[in-house]
């Protein structure tokens, strides 16, 4: 498992190495994995006002992610890894994300996007209720797309069987029921490492999508960090699933 | 280098004429060759102390030779005390020109060992007021004790949790270690994170003996002193011209130690200079990540100390450094490629410190130190793959620094009554990226404790302390000690104690906030306050002339009010520290020891802990309890200066309560119980000069244990580190006195 990782996590690394374009050209077949690392920080810098508690002062503060990216899963083909479009905060089409507003909670995108990768206002839970949290993580193209997370531990919990990424079928895909809720891929594919406070990947965990083509995927997060290990570069690798 | 090496041998050169000189000069005056002997074996005791004190109350001090005898010149009848460990310490007069046999018995009971902790003058141990608990050099010896964690290790009521970063910590009759001080010859050791002390950053090489006192002592020691103290007294030299130590010691883990002191006194002036270096290499359970459970580290220490006496008057003057490079290796978020967090902790006493005994049986002390501790973290981008490390961001700076004054005046007023009257300051600032600019911590405090012998058998000590600091309203502190000894050989102790915390700069503080925390301090902060009640009883039976049985039995009980804890604010987003609940802790041991001749011990004991939750802030307190069993025994053959130790040490399983969710109500978790035995050979050689030690660590081989508790800061999975498993250490050490 963590072999595989590594290895798309390698080669997106070399694929990603000779292009500065979100969007790769491989040599495909139809059902083999893609991997994709899209970026959430571009220039220039994008401050907003905000109360900086290193310096204990209002000031202007930078912000560490400045850039959303939506993915077309079904375009990746022979030709193609996947469509993204990425749009910078200060370009008219990048849209402030927030699940509690029916407003905010849907884009125009690139046309038949399924996912967006992006920094946005979203829901945690506090013990007795869900309340509003800025997060990082991926939301699907409203009443399109729909989704569902299997996380091993949860699942056994539950007492339910967990099939793994790799082994993963059409027919076992077909029997989940999906959510078509926003954040239903969410932020929570990432956990931070209070030690380093950096963000480990939840180990055992990935999602079944039923993109706007009607199309299923898995998709797995393999990492949130790029060559020079800075954050707000998220990476994953996704893979048609098909009827046998 | 080698122009210090003729320096110092012409000194040696210097000093030897001197000597002969000195000799040749008081050929006349009338000497006394003691000769000092085990009673038992009638073997010489060597390098024992034998200490005069002329009418005048100036002291002289001696030690004896390979064959346990000193020549001792005499100026007048003189009251003259031998000393030696193990052995009961003996007062006799000395007359000119003969030659005297003292005959040493076996100190079985430790009585004669002297201890420092809240006392104006050292006492006796069982002179104290305190149940007085003592590690003794010896014991750290032949247990290849490297720091003060190796030391508690085996200590009942004393439980250790290790930290990946934070190191270790403590816990004491059920209570964490903030509510734990931590003393080095009575000075404040500073430098908390999350509250604890790393117990593994503090170096015992040149440790005397550690006083390990149950209970609260508030009443002299202040804020922290609730669950109990812990003393480290370190070596000072009174009886040699000149006294080296050179150690080296290596774990099998991966762990290499070696450290050199050398101490000296001339008339009326002693010094010392000891310096150690710490070597770890990390040690991994978990091969597959590139995170470690013991993260490598370095660590170094110097001390240097010189101390006069003019009149009486005893000065001392000294500073402690020490430093530890702990590298917290990261896991990879590309491949080959990590984040690596370095950790330098910086820690440097500047100390001074004062003694004077009065004629009028009265006596004067003071203490003043000024500790600085500096913790600095820097991140590194490592990448394996092209060998280049590069810092990341700006490091961050964590400071604290303390000022502590100490002075502190007895007086025996009357034969049945003395007096102890004391006052501090201490003066705490602080400042680093997740702190609030502030105006530091200041404590003003007097105290005053009567010692009063009701009858021949019965002490009775009221004290009370009253403090006045600058951020909050301080309670009055007060405790009560009952000592009761029989004539034949029943000994009782109870106190009533109230006890208290003052909230730390970072609960008061904290302002740390970045896209996954919101955590910040309160200025309103009240102190946290306990009452605790201790009683112990114990009963030795003399079997034969030089061996005992001993049976002693203690109870406890705490309760801690306004406990700080970190509660989650109304956006359920941000946390902040809150004087929010009350907690219990009582238990008890029962310990059974017998001792032969010093020679043979076998010591074993257990002790029951109960931990009462009050989560919901309801005055009911759900008690959980929990199991220890602690157990030694160690042989010497004192004719092949060969001594053997066992330890052993059960944990029982923890059930810890916590809360998951207001809807569900508190929620179990358990701490499953592990045991610990170390097994050690320790062999003296060359007149004592040299002893090599060479044991087993963690025999069972424990490395973690299940957690279902909410785990430590830096705890990645559901298990809990509690030791490196199964290691053998050899250590040697070499020992060179001059007379």
């Amino acid at each position: 498992m963590k072999k595989s990782i590594f290895a798309s996590l390698l080669l997106s690394a070399s694929l990603f190495s000779c292009s500065e374009d979100d969007t790769v050209t491989i040599p495909p077949l139809d059902e083999s994995s893609y991997a994709l690392q899209v970026a959430l920080y571009s220039t220039p810098d994008v401050y907003e006002e905000g109360f900086n508690h290193q310096t204990q002062q209002v000031e202007q503060v930078k912000l560490s992610y400045n850039r959303q990216v939506f993915v077309d899963l079904d375009a990746a083909s022979a030709s193609s890894n996947a469509d993204t479009l990425g749009y910078h905060y200060n370009d008219e089409e990048y849209v402030k994300f927030d699940v509690w507003d029916t407003e905010k909670d849907h884009a125009e995108g690139s046309e038949g996007w399924d996912i967006v990768l992006a920094y946005y206002n979203g829901k945690t839970h506090d013990g007795t209720e869900y309340v509003p949290y800025m997060m990082t993580g991926a939301l699907v193209n409203k009443g399109e797309v729909k989704a569902i997370r299997l996380n091993k531990e949860e699942l056994e919990a539950e007492g339910q069987t967990f099939v793994s990424y790799d082994e993963v079928s059409y027919e076992d895909a077909m029997n989940l029921t999906l959510s078509s809720e926003v954040d239903a891929i969410g932020s929570d594919w990432k956990v931070l490492d209070f030690a380093t406070f950096t963000y480990k990947i939840v180990e055992n965990q990935y999602y079944i999508i039923e993109t706007t083509d009607g199309v299923f995927f898995k998709l797995a997060f393999t990492g949130f960090y790029n060559d020079d290990l800075e954050k707000g570069y998220p990476a994953f690798k996704f893979q048609r699933l098909i009827a046998e | 280098m080698k122009k210090w090496k003729i320096d110092m041998k012409n000194k040696i050169t210097i000093c030897v004429l001197m000597l002969f000189y000195a000799v040749s000069t008081l050929a006349q005056v009338p000497k006394v060759e003691l000769e000092i002997v085990d009673s038992t074996e009638g073997l010489p005791l060597v390098g024992a102390h034998v200490c005069l004190i002329t009418a005048s109350g100036v002291k002289k001090y001696y030690s004896t030779d390979a064959k346990g005898k000193v020549e001792i010149i005499l100026f007048e009848n003189m009251e003259c005390t031998v000393s030696y460990t193990g052995f009961k310490t003996q007062e006799i007069e000395l007359a000119g020109g003969e030659k005297v046999k003292v005959k040493m018995k076996p100190d079985l009971l430790m009585l004669d060992q002297v201890v420092k902790t809240a006392s104006v003058e050292p006492e006796k141990a069982d002179k104290s007021i305190y149940k007085v608990g003592i590690i003794t050099s010896d014991v750290m010896e032949k247990q290849g004790v490297q720091n003060v964690r190796d030391a508690l290790r085996f200590q009942p009521n004393i439980n250790l949790r290790e930290d990946g970063v934070l190191g270790s910590q403590i816990i004491m009759q059920g209570l964490e270690g903030q509510h734990v001080k931590f003393l080095i010859d009575g000075m404040p050791i500073i430098g908390r994170q999350d509250g604890n002390i790393d117990l593994s950053q503090i170096d015992m090489s040149q440790v005397d003996h550690i006083e390990v006192i149950e209970g609260p002592m508030s009443v002299v020691y202040g804020s922290n002193a609730l669950a109990g103290t812990v003393n480290i007294i370190m070596k000072e030299n009174k009886y040699y011209r000149l006294t080296g130590t050179a150690q080296a010691y290596a774990e099998s883990v991966g762990q290499l130690n070696g450290n050199v002191n050398v101490q000296g006194g001339r008339k009326k002036s002693k010094f010392g200079i000891s310096g150690g270096y710490r070597y770890f290499n990390g040690h991994d359970m978990n091969k597959e990540t590139r995170a470690m459970s013991w993260n490598p580290k370095n660590q170094i220490n110097a001390d240097a100390y010189y101390g006069l006496n003019l009149s009486g008057w005893e000065a001392k003057l000294g500073v402690r450094l020490s430093r530890e490079d702990l590298t917290y290796k990261g896991n990879y978020l590309q491949p080959l490629r990590a984040i690596d967090t370095n950790f330098l902790t910086d820690r440097v006493t500047y100390y001074g410190q004062f003694d004077k005994k009065f004629n009028n049986k009265s006596s004067l002390t003071g203490l003043v130190s000024y500790n600085t501790y500096t913790r600095t973290s820097q991140e590194y981008v490592v990448k394996e793959d092209l060998n280049t490390e590069d810092k990341k961001g700006d490091p961050n700076i964590d400071e604290f620094e303390m000022l502590n004054a100490r002075i502190s005046y007895g007086q025996q007023i009357k034969d049945w009554m003395k007096w102890q009257v004391g006052y501090e300051l201490s003066n705490e600032t602080g400042k680093g990226g997740r702190v609030k600019e502030n105006g530091g911590l200041q404590e003003n405090a007097i105290w005053s404790d009567l010692k009063i012998n009701l009858n021949s058998n019965l002490v009775f000590q009221p004290g009370v302390r009253y403090l006045h600091h600058n951020t909050f309203d301080a309670p009055l502190i007060y405790s009560g000690h009952l000592k009761f000894n029989s004539d034949n050989n029943w000994n009782s102790r109870l106190s009533f104690a109230k006890g208290f915390r003052a909230p730390s700069m970072k609960e008061l503080y904290m302002d740390f906030v970045d896209t996954n925390h919101r955590i910040f301090g309160n200025e309103d902060l009240t102190p946290e306050t306990s009452y605790n009640v201790t009683l112990s009883l114990d009963k030795t039976i003399d079997i034969e002339q030089s061996s005992i049985l001993k049976f002693e039995t203690s109870g406890f009980y705490n309760h801690l009010f306004d406990v700080i804890e970190l509660a989650m604010g109304d956006d359920g987003i941000s946390y902040f520290y809150q004087n929010i609940s009350q907690k219990k802790t009582h238990g008890g041991t029962f310990n059974v020891s017998y001792n032969n001749n010093n020679l043979f011990k076998v010591n074993a004991g257990v002790t029951l802990t109960g931990i009462g939750y009050d989560l919901q802030n309801t005055s009911e307190f759900n008690f959980r309890y929990s199991t220890d069993f602690v157990a030694m025994a160690s042989y010497s053959w004192p004719t092949l200066n060969l001594s053997m130790q066992l330890d052993y040490k059960y944990t029982g399983k923890r059930v810890q309560l916590y809360m998951n969710s207001e809807e569900e109500g508190p929620t179990e978790g358990t701490l499953e119980a592990y045991s610990m035995l170390n097994y050690s050979a320790t062999k003296r050689f060359k007149g004592n000069r040299f002893s090599l030690t060479a044991g087993v660590k963690n025999l069972l081989d424990v490395n973690d244990i299940t957690n279902t508790t909410q785990g430590g800061a830096h705890s990645s999975s559901s298990n809990m580190l509690v030791a490196w498993g199964r290691t053998y250490f050899v250590s040697l050490k070499y020992k060179l006195n001059k007379i």
